[in-house]
């Protein structure tokens, strides 16, 4: 692996060359320099309540701030970017917030022993809720909003990473999301990564806030409201009581949280082409059409299958439309445990979960882009076993998938399988049920939360021994990268590490 | 308009013509093999019916004797006055394969259903005992097996033998004039790596194969007799569902109704071999044993069978297993390695006995540790190797996706590379690369859909998952409380037994003739509607 060397000089204000920094630098810098804006939000909570926290929230916030900022003051030259090292530095960037938050939980003493807090904040920044506080009201409310801003960070690396990175790196363009075209000449974002990723984090923001004062109005209090909307629309989970939402009980929320979570499910690019009042492009919605009538299709069915036992109908349709969004979104808010309904629902929630929510999106699983090309693949194989020569193209709504997406598409599904059952071996090797590593491994590779075991139920993280959060960490983490970036990175690393062993003298 | 079932020709533009002119309905083909394989099942029926006569212990002859009649009369009439034409054209290749096993199920329950052994009401029951027959799968919904008639328990054993190596196999053996078309007919009924021709008439082929599926049959059958325990009608009837892969077995604990690791040794050997291409062992009577080394997914399908074998047997002796009751079972290495390799043995090549001595005996998969289940789950998906009697989904298309799914990652580092995706060596075309990933991805989602529709009655997670795994591949148990020691009566509803009917129909028959098997009434439906 050959490194470039950058073609380019810059030169600051007075005229002297400065150095450019590479990818690691500015995913280093960027993850930083949001770490602190969001550890000055979480000191801001922490100001009335707890001086430790406000004190351990502000110097980390300072810390990263500096290096942030001298990182980012270098420029950065967009054609250095080549797929390994990028991937990578991206996922080099997830594992750096989790580092920081590691600091920020034993420092201001919320969580006692290393590795839970690494847990803690690995779950966080993949955006899983699979949470080791079984009442997390018992912490402060510093790091109850910093809890919730690792799943924000979370979110919108990943959202860069689908939307502003991959693509550009030879992954396939239709996992960017957005409406369908015929050609893919102009890309609804943008065609370079660096505006693409500047507007990506600019909705974010927007929506963020937007969902924050809807919350607000909903009745929930300013701290819950900022907890909450930051780990909605990060498709995170996150919440500040024991019952998750049941806790508030009220359809005002449920309401904002369904659509919050709905728009979190969708593609970037059509908040983007709202925004730029855009409407005749957000029409050709193939995906979002097909991912709007599962959702709805799954409520009633599941509304249906639960009609027996003792719930009210309003309720039993409350708890399915709210159910079924949170599953397929994989953010993992709830508002009852789902694990203990009627087996045909618990199942169709847990298919639903690995397939997750659209591309381009901040939310996790295989996407509904890349099922509707397989079963279009399907459909043109059974074709072609009545007319062998016939000739199709899979397409989605009006656009035409290649080949080589097609092929990238069964690869990852054979990732996630793969990936699934090792995982769910590994649990079982470590003590669980079969029902439960199963539910885990997959609700840990769409990054949603807890699973359910064949009591019903649910299980959390609470409730696993320490080998097996160790074991989901890295499940978590690869899920969260959308799989093959991680495993490029432990490639390259693995091949940085045999170059670095070679260079000092180690010979076979 | 005219209906074509007169002898005639098959011509490609004109459609099907006879000696009176043209006709619109091209369903000949079709019609003529469902009722040879009727007609095929008569004999296996007679065999029955004098076992049962011959039997003082039970009087369901007259069910046997129904059934026969059903056979020879309906397959008569279909095949009678029809003919195959020319050739078969792709679409009657489906609908043939496809209607003939339907109609074979059919006929196949009618003893069960006019015997003691189910009513005319349960009739879904009866399909259900019948298909697990045809299909060799081994599921079972008899709460005693051993209440049944020796004739009719034959019957059972006779479906399996047959369902093994195919009724349209056997009508390939017999008919000439399918020769054209015989190479579909059989890639249909149960497609392997490279349609290999081990003669050069498909008819040879077919023979061939069939030579060697009752080959095998005999030198078990041979071997069962000799040691102690099975008297001539245990070993017959546990040798035809050993060859097929098949499972049933005409006592209530399966092979534990032995108690003997010298039955089970000659058992787990049998089914192990015809979960091998049957090529590769054409070519061992031959002198030629470098088959075996030499076809890759043969040597994958022995790597698994070895490593999960080392596998569970480690588990299973340094873990404690708990029976029923809580109690520790008590196992030395080699009770596990026993149990361990009956298992994984008989669950890898899709087969379906059960070696338990009971609900507490080690045997019981179902109390083995989870990662063991999940391990046992795996090997239900993954099957046997191409061209055997086993079921699943195939050695060799697990190793062509995970070969192209590793491929994609090297193409994100070198986009501009070739790089073909290989089976062992010899790289493998695009066109048969799609036609398995689609295959895969079909047998997924299908699968996916039957568990919904088994949950959606009721049945909880973990047994409707591996029950239709279990279907799909052709196994036999599930897990959990529809295991080797239970039966899949735990099913209560009808629709879910019903589901499990479908998918062990759409398995057996490799996904593609059952999805495909109206194209050919499709197409004269619309060609009778557009003649007007």
């Amino acid at each position: 692996m050959t490194r470039t060397a950058a073609a380019e000089t810059f030169s600051d204000n007075s005229g002297n060359t400065v150095k450019p920094i590479g990818v690691y630098g500015s995913s280093v810098g960027f993850a930083s320099a949001l770490s602190a804006v969001m550890l000055t939000i979480s000191s801001a909570f922490a100001i009335g309540d707890d001086t430790r926290e406000f004190i351990v929230l502000v110097v980390v916030a300072v810390v990263c701030g500096l290096t942030g900022a001298a990182l980012l003051r270098r420029p950065f030259s967009p054609s250095a970017l080549r797929p390994v090292p990028t991937m990578t530095a991206a996922v080099c960037g997830f594992i750096l917030v989790a580092a920081i938050s590691t600091i920020v939980y034993l420092a201001t003493g919320a969580i006692e022993r290393v590795d839970d807090a690494l847990y803690e904040s690995v779950a966080g920044v993949s955006t899983s809720a699979l949470t080791i506080f079984e009442d997390p009201s018992s912490l402060g409310d510093g790091v109850l909003v910093w809890r919730s801003a690792t799943q924000w960070l979370g979110g919108v690396g990943a959202v860069i990473l689908a939307v502003g990175l991959l693509p550009f790196l030879g992954g396939s363009r239709e996992l960017a999301g957005g409406p369908q075209r015929r050609e893919r000449t102009r890309d609804a974002l943008s065609t370079r990564p660096l505006p693409a990723i500047r507007r990506v984090g600019a909705i974010y923001c927007v929506v963020t806030a937007v969902v924050t004062v809807a919350l607000v109005v909903a009745g929930m209090g300013v701290l819950d409201a900022v907890a909450h909307a930051l780990s909605t629309v990060s498709t995170g989970g996150f919440s500040t009581h024991a019952d998750s939402i049941g806790y508030f009980d009220s359809v005002a929320i449920e309401a904002v949280l369904v659509v919050a979570m709905l728009g979190a499910g969708s593609s970037v690019a059509f908040a983007w082409l709202l925004w730029r009042r855009n409407i005749r492009e957000t029409r050709r919605a193939f995906e979002l059409q097909v991912y709007l009538a599962v959702v709805a299709v799954s409520s009633l069915w599941i509304w249906w299958l639960r009609h027996d036992s003792d719930i009210g109908v309003s309720q039993g349709f409350r708890e399915a439309a709210f159910t079924v969004v949170s599953v397929m979104t994989t953010t993992g808010h709830r508002i009852s445990d789902w694990g203990s309904w009627h087996p045909g629902a618990s199942t169709l929630l847990l298919v639903l979960l690995v397939v997750g929510g659209t591309a381009g999106s901040v939310s996790g699983g295989l996407r509904w882009i890349r099922v509707i090309g397989m079963a279009q693949f399907v459909w043109r194989e059974l074709q072609r076993q009545l007319h062998p020569r016939s000739v199709r193209t899979v397409k989605v709504g009006r656009s035409t998938i290649s080949e080589d997406s097609v092929d990238r598409m069964h690869a990852q599904m054979v990732y996630v399988m793969t990936l699934g059952a090792v995982a769910s071996l590994v649990l079982g090797l470590f003590g669980e049920g079969l029902t439960e590593a199963i539910t885990l491994t997959i609700s840990a590779i769409s990054t949603m939360g807890p699973g359910f075991g064949d009591a019903g139920g649910v299980v959390s993280a609470a409730d696993l021994t320490r080998p097996e959060r160790a074991v989901l960490m890295p499940v978590m983490l690869t899920g969260r990268v959308f799989l093959y970036p991680a495993f490029l990175s432990v490639g390259a690393g693995a091949s940085a590490l045999c170059a670095a062993m070679r260079s000092i003298g180690v010979r076979r | 308009m005219r209906l074509g079932i007169r002898a005639g020709r098959f011509d490609d533009r004109e459609g099907f013509v006879t000696r009176r002119g043209r006709h619109d309905f091209v369903v000949a083909p079709t019609i003529h093999l469902v009722g040879l394989s009727m007609l095929f099942l008569a004999p296996g029926l007679l065999v029955a019916l004098a076992i049962e006569w011959g039997s003082t212990t039970s009087d369901d002859e007259w069910a046997l004797v129904l059934a026969v009649v059903v056979a020879v009369l309906a397959g008569g009439v279909l095949w009678y006055p029809t003919s195959v034409g020319n050739g078969l054209s792709a679409r009657s290749v489906f609908s043939s394969v496809a209607f003939s096993w339907i109609a074979c199920s059919i006929v196949g329950a009618i003893p069960y259903a006019a015997g003691s052994m189910f009513s005319w009401v349960r009739f879904d029951d009866a399909l259900f005992e019948a298909v697990s027959g045809f299909s060799a799968t081994g599921s079972t919904v008899l709460n005693d097996v051993e209440r049944n008639g020796a004739g009719i328990l034959m019957w059972r054993q006779i479906t399996q033998f047959y369902g093994g190596m195919g009724m349209v196999v056997l009508a390939v053996t017999v008919l000439p004039v399918l020769g054209v078309g015989g190479l579909s007919l059989m890639s249909a009924e149960a497609p392997g790596l490279s349609t290999d021709r081990l003669a050069p008439r498909v008819t040879e082929t077919a023979r061939t194969l069939w030579k060697i599926y009752l080959g095998i049959t005999l030198v078990v059958t041979l071997l069962l007799w000799l040691v102690p325990g099975p008297n001539l009608y245990d070993a017959v009837a546990h040798a035809m569902t050993t060859a097929s892969t098949g499972g049933f077995s005409v006592y209530n604990s399966s092979i534990g109704h032995y108690d003997s690791w010298l039955v089970e040794t000659i058992i787990v050997c049998g089914l192990f071999v015809c979960g091998i291409n049957f090529t590769l062992h054409y070519r061992a009577l031959r002198r030629d044993f470098t088959g075996y080394s030499r076809s890759a997914d043969t040597r994958l399908y022995v790597y698994i069978t070895v490593v999960a074998i080392a596998f569970t047997t480690a588990l299973n002796w340094i873990q404690d297993v708990r029976d029923t009751q809580g109690n520790i079972i008590d196992t030395g290495f080699t009770g596990a390695l026993r149990d361990s390799t009956f298992n994984v043995v008989t669950l890898g090549s899709s087969g379906g006995f059960s070696n338990a001595r009971g609900p507490d005996s080690l045997g019981n998969f179902v109390l083995w540790s989870p990662p063991l289940q999940l391990v046992l789950l795996l090997l239900m998906v993954v099957g046997g190797s191409a061209g055997s009697t086993s079921g699943g989904a195939k050695v060799f298309r697990i190793q062509v996706a995970f070969n192209y799914a590793v491929r994609s990652v090297k193409k994100v580092r070198h986009p501009s590379g070739i790089v073909p995706v290989k089976l062992g060596q010899a790289p493998v075309p695009p066109d048969n690369v799609h036609r398995i990933i689609g295959f895969l991805t079909t047998f997924l989602a299908i699968t996916l859909l039957g568990t919904l529709l088994i949950t959606a009655t009721g049945a909880p997670f973990k047994e409707s998952i591996s029950g239709a795994i279990s279907a799909m591949s052709n196994m036999g148990p599930a897990l959990g409380d529809a295991g080797p020691t239970s039966n899949f009566l735990f099913f209560e509803s009808r629709l879910a037994r019903m589901v499990l009917v479908v998918l062990m129909l759409i398995g057996r028959l490799e996904l593609f003739a059952v999805l495909l098997m109206f194209s050919t009434p499709a197409a004269s439906f619309r060609k009778f509607l557009s003649r007007r």
